[in-house]
Formats: structure tokens, C-alpha cells, sequence
């Protein structure tokens, strides 16, 4: 039975009161008193919004939104985070999706978005994340679902994929368990709030007595080994780019000139492929660093799976990508059709509990033998290898992206017929036809549409899209178009 | 690459275009190809040429080429 979040939060703020919870750039350090204070002044302003809250969280990173989610937890409420430095219209389509009926705004930039999003809908109560009146002492019961985290979708409209309280639960406490976590620990806090991995810093750290260290702005965010370095970090999780970034600043080889990542003890990656030239690049820079290579679609709570990888065994777990490793307590991953190569099968208590309102693609995807990934895998020597996706969904930068997305905007901004593909990173859209104002200006536009990454490198004119003998578009046909012209 | 490169050339080759294809106010997140593995690779050359540090400030302010060339060529005629 794993440990409910709000007691593990409560009793990390009573051990160690003046301890620092958030330390951010920019503002005052918030010690877990304060936080424990924020958490229940929240909660007790949402007892106002009915029983078991939908709450939507419309804050940056930092103080607030961590509390706001705490807050959420402790008034037996659910929660949908907001990626506030995404497209408004992105935005305003998981409200209109949740239907919430409370929102907890962030500072200047929580208020603006929300303006930017059309304004709260009606009856929605607005409360702000340093929410003063009646703090809440006691929990209220809890609710099933922890949060429901809206991911890209392939008919352009977000997909909210509801995860289970005691799911995350459980994951926290193998999380908290492995990672060296606890007071004095200073934990990053890098992807995006509407990104399911920043559950794993905010929860598992808040949960522990360590400082949770979020990054924000340009130094932090493109400059990753001097931001550790600069905040202290201990604990590093993100998507496993980012040491790309490292490497190409010069942060991490010899011509590094400097240990950048001397305050580091572990390194946790997740949400796409490390890659062995990344996990090389690490240990030479840092031989003793504990790195932990996870793998988990949002709809398996963060991470299914795990692989420990050390300076001197990691070469057995690599072959073009890093072995997914094993699966987490209670967690069962199989190779549909039981060979040896073919989608992954997950099973265990950390599925979430489906879509939101949306039981024909939940019956679709959660069947009696689990979710169904979409991931195609090997097993080699009895370990498991991703290797591409079966469906258009697509990894960018660590972020998943049905194509289809892309696609839907294009046709939004007046494109008759598109179709998008992946060429070596980088998302190539084919339009059919005369597009309806010059491409250079149509990419612009997008970025009202799409998030930053979701935006096509390359828009291609072309007079008609291959088709293949059943008439369906030929995508293989357009991936070697893209590769030819790149 | 060497400093002795124009700014322009040093900057289309991180983004694999042709230095002709390059407008001034091309830049991060304006032009396909400048995301933020390319900033950073292009702040580490003005590092190692110019001593440009990382820092917040640097980093948006060299985010387009009229930027990062309006100050190589200060630093070519500053007195030495």
C-alpha cells in the first residue's frame, strides 16, 4: 500500500518546517511552513467550488502551481495543469475540455494567459495561488484521479489522459525510494507543468523534505550543465535532449574548462530514446553519477520502467538506444503476440484510468492485455529496446506530437490537404496545392495554433500528395521526399 | 570555426542553410532551423570567439543575426 501524497507532503512540512521547498530565481525562498500554509489556504478557498473539484491550473512554474496542485489534492479535487508559455488556443481547448469549475492563477503571467484564453468559463471560481480565508486543517476525501494531463491528439484537439491518485502514488514511493532524495537534496524542476514528468520533481521532492529548484528562463532551460552548476542541483530528470544541449554548448567534454556538473549525484531521463553517445558523454564528464533510464507513456504515470546504468556496466544495456529496463513494482511489460519484437503491452496499478470523456478511444487503447503503447520493441538478452512508433505519434524534443496535430492546423489555417512526417528530427509538412498565403507567413501563423516544438521545420508545396493502391496517402513515399529534399 | 568567419557564415553553417538565405532579423524560434540546440551551439561559438558569456541577458540578446553581427562588427573596430 503506498503512501498518500498530502500525509507524505504534511509530514516532510512538520519534520522540517524552515527547511527551503522551493527555491526559484527571482523570488524569496518558500520554507515547506510556507508552503504547508499556501497548501491548505488553497484548499480551503477551493471548498467553495463543490465537492471533488475539477481544477484547472493556470500558473508558471514555482511556489504557486506546486502548492495550487497540493492544494487540489488536499480538497479531494483533480486537477489539469496548463503549459503557459504554449499557444493560447491550445490552452483555451483543455479548459473548454475540462469544463473546470475552479481555476487557480499564477502571478501576473497566470492572469494574462487567462485573459489571452477568453477568461474564465462561466460560473468558474478564479482564485489566485496565494489564496487568503479559512485554511482547510484536514483532508477532504480523496478523489481517484490525481490529475488529468491533456497530451497532443491526432484530430488537432488535446487528449486528456486521467491519471489515478493511487497510481502516482505508488510511483512516487518507488521514486522516492531510488532517487537521493530528502532534506538537503535540490532537485531540478525542468519540463513543463503540462508535461506529466514535472510530477515526478514536484511530488517526489515535495514529498521528501528536498528543495525543488525550477527552471526558468533562457540560461536555465538552454544552458542546462551551467544551471546545475549555478542552482546547486543534485537531482536532474528530464527528457535526455538536454544533454545534447550540454554538448553543444561545450559544457560537458574536456574544452568544458570547468566540473559543471560537480553538485550532481544522480541524472533521471525520460520521455524519449537515451541515446549511448548521451550516456558516454555523461560518465566522461561525471564518472560516479547515478543515471536511471525510464521509460513511460503519460498513460503509465511518468515511467513504467527503469534501467540503472553506471560508468562501469552501462556498454551492456546499449545497442542504438538504451535498454528500457525493468518494470517497476507491480507493473508487467509484454510484447503483444508474445515474440520477441512487436507493440508493448503495460499492465499494473500506474495505468491510468483512460481518456477524459472519451470511452471509444479508452476501449481502444485499454484492453484486458493493457495499454496498448503504440511503441514497437525488441527484446534482446532478455531486455527490452524501443525502436520506433507504430502509429504518426511522434517524439520532439522530449515532447509527444501526433502529426495529425500539425496536420489539423495547417487545414485550420486553410490548407486543403496536408500530411506531415518526421526527417531527422525535424517535422516536414507537405501541402497539396496552392497554399493560401506564402509559407514563410503561413509558419507564423502556426505558432497561434502550436506549441513551439510542434511547428513544422519545413513546409513543402506539392502539387498532389502520393497515394498508395488503396488510395491512402504513402507516407513512406513523402519520408523519402523529405529526406531527398533536406 | 574561426572568428575570422563572418558572423553570417558561421551562423548558417550551425543551421545548415546557405548564408544567402539568412535575413537579419532571422532568429530563435523565427527561423526553422535556430531552436534551441542551434542557440546554444551559436552562443558557444560567440563564447569562444568574442568571450560572450552565458548568461540570461546574452543569451536573448544574441537571438538574431542582426544582433550577433551588429556586435562582431563593434568588436572588429573596437581599438585594441
Amino acid at each position: 500500500m503506498s503512501v498518500d501524497l498530502i500525509e507524505r507532503f504534511f509530514a516532510a512540512a512538520e519534520a522540517h518546517p524552515e527547511a527551503v521547498a522551493v527555491s526559484m530565481k527571482g523570488a524569496p525562498d518558500e520554507p515547506y511552513g510556507a508552503l504547508a500554509a499556501r497548501v491548505q489556504a488553497i484548499a480551503g478557498a477551493l471548498s467553495w467550488a463543490g465537492e471533488a473539484p475539477r481544477v484547472l491550473i493556470c500558473a508558471p512554474k514555482g511556489a504557486g502551481a506546486y502548492g495550487a496542485m497540493l492544494g487540489v489534492m488536499m480538497a479531494g479535487g483533480v486537477y489539469a495543469p496548463l503549459d503557459l508559455e504554449g499557444p493560447a488556443a491550445r490552452r483555451r481547448l483543455i479548459m473548454e475540455a475540462f469544463e473546470p469549475q475552479a481555476i487557480i492563477t499564477g502571478g501576473d503571467a497566470g492572469v494574462l494567459a487567462l485573459d489571452e484564453m477568453g477568461g474564465p468559463p462561466p460560473g468558474a471560481l478564479v482564485i489566485p495561488d496565494h489564496a487568503h480565508g479559512t485554511p482547510l486543517t484536514a483532508p477532504k476525501p480523496r478523489h481517484d484521479l490525481a490529475y488529468v494531463m491533456f497530451t497532443s491528439g491526432s484530430t488537432g484537439a488535446p487528449k486528456g489522459v486521467m491519471v489515478g491518485r493511487a497510481g502516482l502514488e505508488g510511483f512516487i514511493d518507488w521514486a522516492v525510494g531510488r532517487l537521493p532524495l530528502g532534506p538537503g537534496a535540490r532537485m531540478s524542476q525542468f519540463p513543463n507543468l503540462g508535461f506529466d514528468m514535472s510530477a515526478l520533481d514536484i511530488f517526489a521532492s515535495l514529498s521528501s523534505g528536498a528543495t525543488l529548484v525550477p527552471m526558468v528562463g533562457m540560461f536555465d532551460r538552454m544552458a542546462p550543465a551551467l544551471a546545475i552548476q549555478a542552482h546547486r542541483i543534485t537531482v536532474w530528470e528530464s527528457v535526455p535532449s538536454v544533454v545534447d544541449l550540454m554538448r553543444r554548448a561545450g559544457h560537458l567534454g574536456p574544452e568544458a574548462g570547468a566540473d559543471h556538473l560537480a553538485s550532481l549525484d544522480a541524472a533521471y531521463f525520460c520521455g524519449e530514446a537515451l541515446l549511448p553517445e548521451q550516456v558516454e558523454a555523461l560518465f566522461e564528464a561525471r564518472p560516479d553519477l547515478d543515471v536511471i533510464n525510464a521509460y513511460g507513456p503519460t498513460e503509465a504515470t511518468i515511467s513504467c520502467s527503469a534501467q540503472d546504468l553506471d560508468r562501469k556496466s552501462w556498454r551492456r544495456h546499449a545497442r542504438s538506444s538504451m535498454s528500457i529496463g525493468a518494470p517497476l513494482p507491480g507493473m508487467a511489460l509484454t510484447i503483444d503476440g508474445g515474440g520477441d519484437e512487436g507493440e508493448l503491452l503495460i499492465q499494473g496499478p500506474q495505468l491510468a484510468q483512460g481518456y477524459w470523456r472519451d470511452a471509444a478511444r479508452t476501449e481502444a487503447a485499454f484492453g484486458p492485455e493493457g495499454y496498448r503503447s503504440g511503441d514497437w520493441v525488441k527484446r534482446v538478452g532478455g531486455a527490452l529496446y524501443y525502436q520506433h512508433r507504430i502509429d504518426r505519434q511522434v517524439k520532439v524534443k522530449g515532447h509527444r506530437l501526433e502529426l495529425g496535430e500539425v496536420d489539423a492546423a495547417l487545414r485550420a489555417e486553410g490548407c486543403l490537404a496536408t500530411r506531415s512526417v518526421l526527417c531527422q528530427g525535424q517535422i516536414v509538412s507537405f501541402i497539396e496545392g496552392a497554399a493560401p498565403r506564402p509559407l514563410k507567413d503561413l509558419r507564423l501563423t502556426l505558432r497561434g495554433r502550436l506549441p513551439d516544438y510542434a511547428l513544422p521545420g519545413r513546409l513543402v508545396a506539392i502539387e498532389a500528395l502520393p497515394r498508395n493502391a488503396n488510395d491512402k496517402i504513402d507516407d513512406r513515399q513523402l519520408q523519402r521526399l523529405a529526406e531527398e529534399t533536406t | 570555426m574561426s572568428a575570422q568567419r563572418t558572423p553570417r557564415a558561421v551562423v548558417a553553417e550551425i543551421l545548415g542553410v546557405p548564408p544567402a538565405d539568412l535575413q537579419p532579423t532571422d532568429g530563435l524560434l523565427t527561423h526553422p532551423g535556430w531552436d534551441s540546440q542551434a542557440h546554444v551551439e551559436i552562443m558557444a561559438w560567440l563564447n569562444g570567439a568574442f568571450a560572450v558569456p552565458f548568461t540570461e541577458e546574452s543569451m536573448h540578446r544574441f537571438s538574431t543575426l542582426q544582433a550577433i553581427e551588429d556586435h562582431c562588427a563593434a568588436q572588429a573596430g573596437a581599438p585594441t
